[in-house]
């Protein structure tokens, strides 16, 4: 099994490709924990699994020119988007997987940096329902 | 009602220069305005969707139909 330096992923969000705009992609996917420990339980405590809980963080380079970044999200600022993400380039294959998601774009960060640095939007979207991978 | 790409980027797959249908946006999950306002697609003339302006009807006082 090889390993995978991250230096091709694929992200679009609500349709776009912002693949070359974008330096950081985190997809989340956590479970409540509920205990059922009763008192039948003598040697330890039992669990399942409950909701899920998924979001999807994402760091980008900011861009104001024509189609680029700022005009592609902040349309989407208050609104449900699909955001797709593959680890390899856009072609899904079972070597990668296609994530899809319905992303809250609950946050952005129009403008922050420093003197000096690269302008950067730093963003946690919380995710409504599940995530779905596909691998045709 | 079909857009046109007009943007740099890939949408929803396909290129400038390259057509989308609603039906293509809904499949993708993607809103139109969105796109719009993002300066990603713009609709293509002539396509617009007939537009049904309401219809009032007026009766008059005591009118029994």
């Amino acid at each position: 099994m090889a390993r995978l330096v991250l230096n091709n992923a694929f992200i679009s969000v609500g349709g776009v490709d912002l693949s070359d705009l974008v330096a950081s992609v985190t997809l989340n996917s956590t479970f409540d924990v509920v205990e059922t420990t009763a008192f039948s339980s003598t040697a330890a405590k039992t669990r399942v699994a409950g909701l899920a809980d998924n979001s999807v963080a994402l760091e980008f380079h900011q861009d104001y020119a024509t189609s680029e970044v700022e005009q592609t999200i902040y349309p989407l600022l208050g609104t449900v988007a699909t955001v797709i993400v593959k680890p390899n380039g856009s072609t899904t294959s079972a070597f990668n997987p296609s994530y899809t998601c319905s992303a809250v774009i609950s946050e952005w960060t129009p403008l922050n940096g420093s003197v000096g640095e690269l302008a950067t939007a730093s963003v946690t979207w919380p995710v409504t329902g599940a995530i779905t991978k596909a691998v045709v | 009602m079909s857009y046109i790409i007009i943007s740099d980027k890939t949408v929803c797959g396909k290129q400038k220069g390259d057509s989308l249908t609603n039906k293509e946006l809904q499949e993708a999950g993607v809103s139109a305005e969105t796109l719009i306002a993002g300066n990603h697609i713009k609709a293509i003339a002539g396509t617009a969707q007939t537009v049904v302006s309401s219809i009032t009807q007026e009766t008059k006082e005591g009118a029994t139909s």
